[in-house]
């Protein structure tokens, strides 16, 4: 027997009508929404129940017990503490949880409207540092959870629905998820082991929700230009600058006053090379739903990203489709589950080289002189008076041709069954697998003498890694009276294989990338190929004990033991404990009711984990036959012999980096309306991996070990608050964190691992190193101490005999009279000591706005765009403060053409650092929901949104942007702050839409 | 799971615990000390040789950096570690030949005991072969017979000038005793000859220069004087006739090819890289004293390091068959070279191992198929047999002054084309002046001086003329040595101690 049942919902706060509450007949698929006026209509059976659930409030299950008219007032959901954590294996009330995470929910990620998700967390969460290390479409962010732990490989763990994912999280569509959840402190991440020194970053993705189903259409499109332009100079300008440079090194003017007055403006060569108001739009559609026994969710998503540099070129692009669908089903109600999760992605880019000093496409036109032209008459690519200068657009053009395309699956099928009341099993069956192929080019071309190719040249590679995880878990889970327990024990087992191969052709039958494959190369007896595979392997063990008295004492212990095939067999096995405590220590009877606090937890942990991440095999002796031949023979006698030696000698005790942190913080809630977490803590990561490059005498390439610690220390502080008033809401939060970063000890004699040279420019000294005292990759070269103004001053010191008036003042530190190596000292830091967040949703009726922003201080960057060696190369508007006269300048140092005695630039000096500190808006969204307009639109949400993306950056650097998770070099993944020319962030205006229904 | 589970395979790389067991995993081994010859481009020990001796400035572009023009003035302003490659790479040398010495016992030989020594003497002669570039470049090195695995011993101290020319001559002495002739399929491989000269070089260098009466008490001078009597009248080496046939931009079609009878041994490389900077087998050395950019056949392009002083060019007589076959002079020849991006120059270029062309177009590299920098197919001639002659009359000069004449009248005399007129009585100085004009551009020169003196090798390389662009001062205070690398100072925690004057 059917009834109706009417009635209106309120929000409990201010009394006001709720549009869009959810109501479900419980166990059945029926359901409805409320209106405008917050009023509903549904035909229920007889003793049904009805689930009232809407955003930002309790959920309320009434029965309707013969009712026709029931109305309803939903409590908003302030009380932070009611939520959940994810913890990894299972979920906790946050109330009871004593580790220290950070969740940050769907809305903010879709809010910030960015096509990578990693880049969507960015500033939302205390304590998680992410940086763009390009602007590229699809560029890896780097990801730091408590500064940098390690100077190996120190980004987190990434787990998706349970599935631990190599290569980040980007090949995620952000509005398919869900939350995602921060491990931070060790007794967290602790339960992944020998993986999660870096901290874990679990993503749980969109789950159907019992009740009719949603459809949902998020689509945006979004235009794009350089946010900020180096300031360099123009023709004339520069013509100015090369005639003193020359004259102050000797030689006549290069160009007389007639020349400089032809020249004009010249040529801006970021003009040029930028596509303005290159696209990036994404669509995604997705169904979910459920019923009592079944839910599920499923959904497609294309994503198109043009670059905002080399795009008109077709060189710089990024294409990602991805399908997801999960669901989960009661087999035998209460007893058996089974689910899986999938999402299929397939992506295409290709992209400008933005890498290094030498293959850095972007480098090329911030140097590039602005006086000649970027095409000739004829259209083609422009010659520059400099014979050895080539044409940046040329370059651009020319040497990136390449794509890479992705197919990857990622999912998992899990079934739990419960066996007994509070005991259950779950086995859950992982796999990641990633098929790529890439493809590059370079056609016969010439730009100059020193950039030109004679033979045509393709590659070709493919890889293909699988990865499968099984993990089975047996947890107990129970309420004693008071004594709440939940305990389970695990185990895990992971293996991935790699294989790779790549074949480079010469001499192709054509010269454009469409026909550039292996098969038109015609030079075949030079074809270089290679091809290889890996294997890595991981077995653990583990276990966890949540436990609390009556919500109010808490207790949390874990052990986890893992193999690693990484690990030589003598220290392959290692174990991984932690413990934490908590206490809600607002639950006593003695502490204030109806204080200014109106909850407070305590919480306090302490644990280790591992950090396997040193490659395949590095604990074996490798005999290697690349590159080794020799000929012998002569003429028809010629012939190749292989040989073959060990590169590098063998450390067989190599093992993993362990990381102990402590962890103090508590959870508070001020008044009803502020949530308030702070966290002071301290990670020690011991037995750093260091690779320790061995003094040439020894004759082979350095070896790892386990040969120095490093500190994390400070502190987070995460601030909520939400009210409603009346029809408007505020929400706004506010995250900051203090990290400071030290290296405690290095297991060489000199307490030191030195950095690359020629990072900025071929011919530079080391710049940066790691060393005892110091944070990881601090800035290391000599002070200044201004200009020698007059010969007299140049006169009165012996330290610098090549020094004339003009030229930059060396410290002489050891006070030797000479300036060399040992007179370089400590010059900046490239890791912040703070960073920080700022997030604001403001929600009126139909309209809301939501402002995302980020920043950080007290770091510094090395700017290191414009290379020295070549004089005639562009400067930026800076240099006409330069030195050209007594009482010029006492900073910058006159400007010569050809060497450069006094090293005023070919030393790295403090010449090159800059402040990067910086504060962003990252993005402003301004939404209007027209269902909430009127009641006739026959959706649940059709929101129309414009919004911005990085619309203001305020920093005193003077590069394009001084995020620059970049290390200028990929042999030292530790160094960072180097700006040697990269692809900047680009500005973005979008407009979207949401449609619910 | 079982255990098993964590062990992985390393499918593309044999490992130390089963590689050495067959006689051709030796070879392997040995193959890759011989392929360390190849890995110095820029910075190789000939290029060094010469920008620091009297024959060259630094050159290379006018906006290059100056790291070449720090060489060749004694300097070292801009880079701390400019000798960074010679060192790094020649003790990559010594440590896979000492890794095959400690592996040759855990060989299974079986009958082919033979073969076991001829590897041994071969990995010992490009051992000392190693040790002793270091050894004249940087004078106080660490000489190294083992292969260094614990960590204690990566401070070792420098050694003695007397250890490390003993671990040199011994290694050389038995490869001189364990060697025989290399057939014509192993060509490039070390033979008896190649020791017996070396042993000679390392005997005149050491001995001269440290003031000796023998070398580092392993080999005396009558058993060097024996080791040249058996290469001169036992070897087969000879003189070929026409000195310019020994070069291949000089000859032509003429060319006597790398394998002629008159160079002993040599580095080998050829246009075999595929183009590619992970399979090294070209020269990438010779690249740097091509032509400034441009090609004007037979000479091909390169950065234009090294130009070649006037003053040498000058120094042969009218007749001298081996100046226009050694130099490259643009107005002579009418060469229309374009020197506006040239630093230093001085109107003559190397015409020993300048990379050819056959057109303006390309190179003969790039015609062949490989990169004009680094495929490059000209050998790097170590011994040849001009110099064993005036050697072997440069250590007869007080024993057997007859011997001496004749030695040195045979390299005097194909010069001019076997015209006796030129003759003249041979001096330890006219041997000086002859090894200059001789071996010019094939990196003897400047040793030859420092282990006459300090002060004929100031007044040899000092040059004031030119301006300041040409002026170049020679340090007496370093002892001809150059700087060790500082990261490799540093690296030892101190315990290398920098040589003087640097």
């Amino acid at each position: 027997q059917d009834r109706t049942v009417r009635g209106q919902v309120t929000a409990a706060d201010d009394g006001f009508p709720l549009p869009g509450v959810s109501i479900v007949v419980v166990g059945t698929t029926l359901g409805t929404t409320t209106d405008f006026d917050g009023n509903y209509e549904i035909s229920v059976p007889d003793r049904a129940e009805l689930k009232f659930s809407y955003i930002g409030y309790t959920a309320q299950t009434v029965p309707v017990d013969n009712r026709e008219k029931i109305d309803i007032s939903l409590e908003p959901e302030t009380d932070q503490l009611s939520e959940v954590v994810v913890i990894g294996y299972g979920t906790q009330q946050k109330k009871v949880s004593t580790a220290s995470t950070s969740m940050v929910k769907s809305e903010d990620i879709v809010n910030t409207v960015s096509s990578d998700v990693t880049q969507a967390l960015q500033g939302q969460s205390a304590g998680v540092n992410i940086t763009s290390t390009s602007g590229q479409p699809d560029s890896e962010m780097k990801v730091l959870v408590r500064g940098a732990g390690t100077i190996g490989d120190s980004s987190p763990l990434y787990v998706v629905d349970g599935v631990p994912v190599t290569d980040g999280i980007g090949y995620l569509d952000p509005s398919f998820i869900e939350r995602i959840d921060v491990l931070k402190d060790a007794s967290a991440a602790a339960i992944y082991g020998a993986r999660a020194a870096n901290g874990v970053v679990l993503v749980t993705t969109k789950k159907g929700k019992e009740g009719k189903p949603v459809i949902a259409l998020n689509s945006y499109i979004s235009f794009q230009d350089i946010y900020k332009k180096l300031d360099l100079l123009d023709a004339q300008g520069y013509a100015v600058i090369m005639n003193e440079a020359t004259v102050n090194s000797g030689d006549a003017p290069f160009y007389s006053p007639e020349d400089i007055r032809a020249f004009g403006k010249g040529t801006d060569w970021q003009d040029e090379a930028v596509n303005s108001g290159a696209i990036r739009q994404n669509h995604s559609l997705s169904v979910s739903g459920g019923s009592e026994y079944s839910s599920y969710a499923t959904s497609l998503s294309y994503l198109g990203h043009e670059g905002i540099i080399g795009s008109q070129f077709n060189q710089s692009n990024f294409e990602r489709i991805s399908f997801s669908a999960n669901s989960e089903h009661q087999i035998v109600r209460d007893r058996l589950k089974v689910g899986e999760n999938f999402t299929y992605t397939n992506t295409e880019k290709n992209g400008v080289s933005d890498e290094d000093i030498y293959n850095n496409s972007i480098r090329s036109f911030l140097n590039a002189s602005p006086i000649f032209s970027p095409y000739d008459e004829a259209g083609e690519f422009g010659m520059s008076p400099w014979a050895d200068e080539s044409n940046p657009l040329g370059n651009l053009y020319y040497n990136n041709f390449n794509e890479t395309k992705i197919d990857r699956i990622v999912g998992n099928i899990f079934a739990e069954i419960t066996l007994l009341d509070g005991l259950s099993f779950r086995t859950d069956i992982g796999l990641d697998v990633r098929n790529e192929q890439t493809r590059s080019f370079v056609p016969e071309y010439y730009l100059s003498s020193g950039n030109n190719n004679s033979s045509s040249q393709v590659t070709q590679g493919s890889g293909r890694s699988r990865r499968w995880n099984w993990e089975n878990v047996l947890r107990y889970h129970r309420e004693f009276g008071k004594h709440n327990l939940d305990a389970l024990v695990g185990t895990s087992a992971q293996k991935t294989t790699y294989e790779w191969s790549s074949s480079t052709g010469f001499n192709l039958t054509f010269n454009d990338f469409d026909h550039a494959y292996l098969s038109n190369a015609t030079n075949v007896e030079n074809i270089v190929s290679g091809g290889r595979n890996t294997d890595y392997a991981i077995q653990s063990y583990f276990g966890r004990v949540l436990y609390d008295y009556n919500n109010r004492y808490l207790f949390t212990a874990t052990l986890r033991r893992d193999g690693s095939s990484r690990i030589g067999s003598d220290n392959r096995y290692g174990y991984f404990p932690s413990f934490s405590l908590g206490w809600n220590i607002s639950d006593e009877a003695f502490f204030p009711k109806e204080s200014f606090i109106a909850s407070l937890k305590l919480r306090g942990g302490w644990g280790q984990n591992g950090n396997d991440r040193i490659g395949d095999n590095v604990y074996r002796s490798l005999i290697s036959s690349t590159d080794k031949n020799y000929y012998f023979g002569i003429g028809n006698s010629l012939e190749r012999y292989i040989g073959s030696v060990a590169d590098a000698i063998a450390n067989p005790d190599i093992k993993w980096e362990t990381s102990e942190q402590v962890d103090i913080g508590f959870d508070a809630r001020l008044l009803k309306y502020f949530t308030l977490t702070f966290d002071y803590y301290r990670k020690d990561t011991k037995d750093w991996l260091v690779y320790i490059p061995t003094p040439d005498i020894v004759g082979a390439d350095g070896t790892f070990i386990n040969g120095g610690n490093i500190r994390n220390e400070g502190f987070e502080l995460e601030l909520g608050y939400t009210q409603h008033f009346g029809d408007f809401t505020i929400s706004a939060s506010g995250n900051l964190a203090r990290n400071g970063n030290k290296v405690l000890r290095i297991e060489n004699d000199e307490g030191l691992i030195q950095g690359s040279t020629d990072v900025l420019f071929q011919g530079l000294d080391e710049m940066y190193r790691v060393e005892e005292g110091m944070p990881v990759g601090y800035f290391y070269g000599l002070k200044t101490d201004g200009i020698f103004q007059n010969e007299a001053e140049v006169a009165a010191q012996e330290a610098q005999p090549n020094a004339r008036p003009g030229d930059v003042r060396f410290v002489d530190l050891n006070g030797d009279g000479v300036i060399n190596a040992e007179d370089k000292t400590k010059i900046g830091d490239p890791n912040p000591d703070l960073t920080y967040g700022f997030n604001l949703n403001l929600n009126y009726r139909a309209f809301d706005l939501s402002v995302y922003t980020y920043g950080v201080a007290g770091n510094q960057n090395a700017f290191g765009v414009r290379t020295y060696e070549r004089f005639y190369n562009n400067y930026t508007t800076d240099i006409l403060n330069r030195w050209h006269g007594e009482g010029t300048s006492n900073r910058i140092p006159r400007v010569t053409s050809g060497g450069d005695a006094n090293g005023n630039y070919t030393r790295f000096s403090d010449l090159y650092i800059q402040n990067a500190s910086f504060f962003r808006i990252k993005t402003v969204n301004l939404g209007c929901d027209l269902t909430k307009l009127t009641d006739k639109l026959p959706f649940s949400q059709l929101r129309l949104y414009v919004s911005a993306n990085n619309l203001f950056t305020f920093t005193s650097y003077k590069g394009m942007d001084p995020e620059i998770g970049f290390s200028g070099n990929t042999g030292d993944p530790w160094a960072s702050g180097v700006d040697v020319g990269f692809y900047p962030q680009p500005r973005t205006y979008t407009i979207g839409l949401n449609l619910t229904f | 799971c079982s255990e098993s589970f964590l062990e992985t395979d390393t499918y593309t790389e044999k490992n130390e615990e089963t590689f050495y067991k067959t006689p051709e995993d030796a070879f392997e081994g040995l193959i890759a000390v011989y392929d360390n010859l190849q890995r110095v481009g820029y910075g190789h020990f000939i290029l060094t040789s010469e920008l620091i001796s009297d024959n060259c400035f630094g050159g290379f572009g006018k906006t290059d950096n100056t790291e070449a023009l720090e060489w060749n003035n004694f300097m070292q302003t801009s880079n701390p570690n400019l000798n960074g490659s010679l060192w790094k790479f020649n003790y990559q040398g010594i440590y896979r030949a000492n890794v095959l010495l400690e592996k040759l016992d855990q060989v299974e030989w079986g009958d082919q005991q033979k073969l076991k020594l001829r590897y041994e003497a071969e990995a010992r002669f490009l051992r000392a072969h190693f040790h002793f570039e270091l050894a004249r470049v940087f004078g106080n090195i660490v000489a190294v017979d083992h292969v260094i695995r614990e960590k204690e011993e990566y401070k070792t101290p420098q050694s003695s000038p007397e250890e490390i020319y003993a671990l040199i001559a011994s290694d050389f002495k038995f490869a001189a005793e364990n060697l025989g002739e290399v057939a014509n399929e192993d060509f490039g491989r070390a033979s008896k000859w190649a020791a017996e000269a070396y042993l000679a070089k390392a005997y005149l260098f050491y001995t001269d220069y440290y003031e000796k009466p023998d070398l580092a008490g392993v080999v005396s001078k009558e058993e060097v004087i024996g080791y040249l009597e058996d290469l001169i009248n036992n070897s087969g080496h000879h003189l070929v006739e026409d000195f310019s046939t020994l070069w291949p931009a000089a000859s032509g079609e003429d060319y006597a090819g790398e394998d002629n009878k008159e160079f002993i041994w040599s580095v080998r490389y050829v246009n075999k890289g595929n183009d590619s900077w992970d399979f090294l087998e070209g020269n990438t050395w010779n690249v740097m004293i091509g032509l400034r950019n441009q090609i004007h056949p037979p000479y091909s392009k390169g950065w234009g390091a090294a130009p070649v002083r006037a003053e040498l060019y000058r120094a042969y007589e009218n007749g001298d068959s081996r100046r226009d076959a050694t130099i490259i002079g643009f107005d002579e020849e009418g060469v229309p070279f374009d020197d506006s991006d040239q630093r230093q120059y001085t109107g003559y270029a190397w015409k020993k191992y300048i990379p050819t062309a056959s057109s303006e177009e390309e190179t003969d590299t790039e015609a062949d198929g490989g990169d004009f920098q680094r495929d490059n197919p000209e050998d790097y001639i170590v011994l040849r047999f001009a110099d064993v002659l005036l050697m072997a009359a440069e250590l007869n000069l007080e024993v057997n002054s007859g011997k001496a004449q004749q030695y040195f009248n045979r390299v005097r005399e194909r010069a001019f084309g076997g015209d006796p007129g030129h003759n003249k009585n041979v001096t330890k100085e006219a041997i000086m002046e002859e090894r200059r004009l001789e071996l010019a551009l094939e990196g003897h020169r400047y040793w030859d001086l420092i282990r006459n003196s300090m002060a004929k090798t100031k007044a040899a390389i000092d040059y004031t003329e030119g301006g300041e662009e040409y002026s170049t001062t020679f340090r007496p205070e370093t002892g001809g040595f150059l700087a060790i690398p500082y990261n490799q100072i540093q690296l030892s925690g101190g315990t290398l101690k920098q040589n003087e004057g640097w």
